[in-house]
């Protein structure tokens, strides 16, 4: 296996005594775009910081290619980062501000010329070398500052929610370009951002931050089906979770106080099989989209039963909430697509199934 | 960088903090002349404040705050009309106002002397139409200068009270029915009374401490303050270095008092004005 | 109805500043004509001539009177913009600190002083601590130095106001952005951070030098006791102390006139471009 180009060991850091990163190691392979995803006050940003030399860690290294770079000043390191508020020079026209890190570089004429041009074009940008930044929009400055970060060629681009100020139309818009631009280069990309959609739809890798810990590091179909503790589960699009019981190694059933069913096809976290003899209390995680809905019609015992809360109309897909009867348990949120059948309205009495090959169960109470 | 901040603040230190010690420490020795080993007392202060120097004290103050108050009353309609302007008109206006503000002070005041003397061109024309004042070396010579001398200074600060106003709500309220009377009471004078007291303080409190207008226009006839001030400390007969010191302190300990009040009212105010430069925040 | 109340309220109002705009230039305009007085009393207009202009010029005292000024204000304005700098410089890196409002408020604190009181505080202090302190280390302190210390500490709330304004729409990201490009502290402070506040230190050092120029009070105070130090206001004072005044003092005054204002305009012209 190769080298990766960046990796992160025990990395632990403080700010004002408060600690903010907590033992965090990870990797990033050359050529991926990597996101950093946590809510805000997770210590992504400060992770950014440490990476782009900016903050030194309290304790942990970082190496870069295999090398140590946990000393190396900002203005040493082969990466380049693009701020949230993008952080351009309002005294230089935009060619002067993408031309600035190849200046640093000491760089011919020629060459800058070169190179500001085809970072421009990059950008789709070319026609306004010669504009003054406060004339730009804001989408347009985002761009500039892209192609400033990557006009030097660094090996690797960290972005701080370079999107954030932009509406919601663009920002679409920009997803598509930057997974595009990134894989035209052929550059490293860690995209920081608290947007689990933006990240979903960019990324190779995700890192999941919370409090200062590192959650999971998965591709996006490993986080949204098989998420590493309730956190990820949580904050990886909506999670209904049943409380349950194992009862053999793929079995658990749900009891609840007017009915009692089973599911199959359960897998705990953290890839832990269930054996037969581990018994106990935990929650089962049903996506919204794992659950059929129907009209109750017989009072079987196999079935889970509801009464419908709320109707949303979503464009592809209808989501009910759910109520379920004589239960303590959050109202579920399930999604039907559209056409499936006619909708139901509130007030509705339902059963629910659940059809899944797969259901991550969290254990109530840690087990031995 | 961390040091970058320290020099400055050492020179306000070295030569505001610790001078204003200084003094209030002179004004507390009993002698004329301040010797170090003196006895420390507050006769200078006793001195100070019972005649004739109470007399000149109050009059000093009431003087100030009667220009103060004039110049206050003249520059409200100016900056009023001026921040109804278009944003060109503004600037070609305050900087014809703001001009003054560049000429240096003796000569702005000898060029009013000139006027105000006997033979001057406003003396002679109040004297035409039946006024016969006597301006130079009277206190009405002396409160007219300030006047004078003092309005160009009030003009950006205020002009800046009323560019804040916001406009919409004069609007709303003519909207809702309210006559310009109402909208006055109601609506602006709530509004811009912390900028009026901030602007108002702006003026007085070197108004107070004038040494050059009274001792120029005056002639040496008029006392106030500021001239009382310069005489114990370089007056040719009988300087008194502890007293001047004293009268020093009443002068800084009324200037103080105002602009603790002034800041006090307008943090009550809730205008956000919390920094003491927000009085300065001009242009 | 509204409109016309309105058009006439604006009239007046108009007509009042014009009244006060005559009355504040019409003395200075006066002072400015008598200076080409051809008699030889300051009030007595008696035709048109440049011979007082030509006796200026030729007058040692007002040439030293001026050359001495202008070097005052050269140096305290220097010194009032470098301090001015570095303590903005500082203030804007340590803002929302709970020190950095103590802190202006320290630094503006000769704004809101009378003149005549800090003036007073450096005579005292001049005369009983730092000559005698400095004598002592063999530095002997001239009205020169007394004169530019008093200056520069006038002129420093205002440059330091000036910078401080300025600081406040400077992005400090823009030197995170240039040193992740690469840039080192010299290449920061030379390409990001100097060519965006110079207006502004240039706006500062013209307001310095018109505040210097203009001073009375600290070099009436500070120049009287002790060797004299003769700057143009000071002289200006002597001269209209006396009993018969020649036009040569409308002469006088119209130079200081222009060169103080030209550097105040300059100044806020500059002040207003850079915000």
């Amino acid at each position: 296996m190769t080298t990766p180009l960046l990796t992160i060991k025990n990395l632990s850091a403080a700010l004002d005594s408060r600690p903010v990163l907590n033992d965090i190691s990870l990797e990033v392979r050359e050529g991926e775009f990597f996101s950093l995803l946590g809510p805000s006050g997770c210590g992504k940003t400060t992770l950014l910081k440490i990476i782009s030399g900016f903050l030194k860690p309290a304790s942990g290294e970082l190496f870069w290619n295999g090398a140590p770079i946990t000393q190396l000043p900002a203005n040493k390191r082969d990466l380049n980062l693009v701020f949230q508020n993008y952080a351009l020079f309002p005294h230089m026209n935009v060619f002067e501000n993408v031309a600035f890190g190849l200046r640093m570089q000491k760089c011919a004429e020629d060459e800058i010329r070169k190179r500001v041009r085809e970072s421009l074009e990059l950008v789709r940008m070319d026609s306004f070398a010669q504009r003054r930044i406060g004339d730009l929009s804001g989408g347009q400055q985002q761009r500039i500052a892209l192609a400033r970060a990557i006009a030097p060629r660094p090996k690797l681009v960290l972005l701080d929610e370079p999107l954030g100020a932009l509406d919601l139309q663009l920002r679409k818009q920009m997803q598509v370009e930057l997974k595009a631009l990134q894989r035209h280069l052929g550059m490293t990309f860690i995209y920081v951002t608290h947007d689990q959609e933006e990240a979903f739809t960019m990324s190779d890798r995700i890192a999941i931050l919370n409090g200062g810990e590192l959650q999971q590091i998965a591709s996006p179909e490993e986080l949204y089906e098989t998420p590493a503790n309730r956190f990820v589960a949580q904050f990886i699009g909506n999670a209904n979770f049943l409380a349950a019981e194992i009862i053999s190694e793929t079995r658990a059933r749900c009891r609840l106080s007017s009915a009692e069913f089973q599911l199959s096809s359960i897998e705990t976290s953290a890839g832990s099989n269930l054996s037969a003899n581990q018994k106990g209390n935990g929650d089962v995680l049903v996506r919204p989209e794992q659950f059929t809905i129907q009209p109750l019609a017989t009072n079987g015992a196999e079935h889970l039963k509801g009464v419908i809360l709320m109707r949303q109309y979503l464009g592809a897909q209808i989501r009910y909430f759910v109520n379920l009867s004589e239960s303590d348990q959050q109202p579920l949120t399930i999604d039907v697509p559209v056409s499936a059948r006619p909708p139901l309205d509130a007030g509705t009495s339902v059963a629910l199934t659940v059809s899944a090959t797969k259901l991550p169960f969290f254990w109530r109470s840690p087990v031995q | 960088m961390r040091w970058t901040g320290l020099p400055a603040k050492l020179w306000i230190v070295l030569f505001v903090m610790l001078p204003f010690l200084w003094l209030l420490l002179l004004s507390l020795q009993q002698n004329s002349y301040g010797n170090a080993n003196d006895t420390l007392g507050l006769s200078q202060f006793g001195r100070a404040l019972s005649p004739p120097y109470a007399g000149i004290i109050l009059s000093s103050v009431v003087n100030s705050l009667l220009a103060a108050s004039a110049v206050l009353v003249t520059a409200i309609p100016i900056t009023w009309y001026i921040s109804r302007q278009s944003r060109h008109r503004q600037n070609f206006w305050l900087a014809f106002f703001c001009i003054p503000l560049g000429i240096n002070f003796v000569v702005r005041i000898y060029a009013w002397f000139v006027l105000i003397r006997p033979e001057g061109m406003l003396t002679q024309f109040l004297n035409a139409v039946g006024y016969a004042i006597p301006l130079a070396s009277s206190p009405a010579g002396v409160f007219i200068s300030l006047y004078y001398g003092y309005l160009p200074l009030i003009i950006l600060p205020l002009f800046s009270v009323f560019e804040r106003l916001d406009q919409n709500q004069l609007d709303a309220a003519t909207d809702l029915g309210a006559s310009l009377f109402q909208r006055w009471s109601k609506i602006v004078l709530p509004e811009i009374i912390p900028g009026l007291i901030a602007s108002f303080i702006f003026v007085f409190v070197p108004m107070l401490g004038e040494y050059l207008i009274p001792r120029m226009i005056g002639g040496g006839l008029v006392a106030t303050l500021g001239t009382q001030i310069e005489s114990q400390f370089l007056g040719s007969t009988r300087p008194n270095w502890p007293f001047g010191a004293a009268l020093s302190v009443c002068l800084l300990t009324c200037a103080v008092l105002t602009i603790f009040i002034a800041v006090k009212m307008l943090s009550r105010r809730g205008t956000g004005q919390k920094s003491t430069w927000s009085l300065l925040q001009i242009g | 109805m509204v409109s016309t109340t309105n058009r006439v309220n604006s009239r007046l109002l108009a007509g009042w500043s014009i009244c006060v705009l005559i009355l504040l230039y019409l003395p200075i305009a006066s002072l400015f004509f008598y200076g080409f007085n051809a008699g030889a009393f300051a009030l007595r207009w008696e035709g048109f001539s440049l011979r007082w202009y030509a006796e200026a010029l030729a007058n040692d005292a007002l040439l030293t009177a001026l050359f001495n000024s202008l070097a005052v204000a050269m140096i305290s304005s220097l010194l009032a913009v470098l301090l001015g700098f570095l303590y903005a410089f500082w203030a804007h890196r340590n803002a929302g600190k709970r020190l950095a409002g103590a802190s202006d408020s320290l630094i503006s604190l000769p704004l809101f002083i009378p003149e005549i009181v800090i003036a007073i505080g450096l005579l005292v202090m001049t005369v009983r601590v730092f000559r005698p302190t400095a004598l002592q280390l063999g530095i002997p302190i001239s009205s020169l130095t007394a004169v530019v210390l008093g200056h520069t500490t006038l002129a420093l709330g205002y440059a330091a106001l000036i910078l401080r304004t300025r600081f406040k729409n400077y992005d400090i990201q823009q030197e995170l952005a240039a040193r992740d490009l690469g840039a080192s502290r010299w290449d920061i402070f030379q390409h990001v951070l100097l060519p965006q506040i110079a207006p502004a230190l240039a706006a500062a050092a013209c307001i310095s030098f018109a505040v210097s120029l203009d001073d009375f009070y600290v070099s009436y105070f500070l120049s009287t006791g002790g060797s004299s130090l003769q700057t143009l206001p000071l002289y200006i004072w002597s001269l209209q102390g006396r009993r018969a005044m020649t036009p040569e003092i409308n002469v006088v005054s119209s130079i200081l006139l222009f060169i103080a204002l030209g550097f105040f305009t300059m100044g806020l012209f500059l002040n207003r471009k850079t915000n």
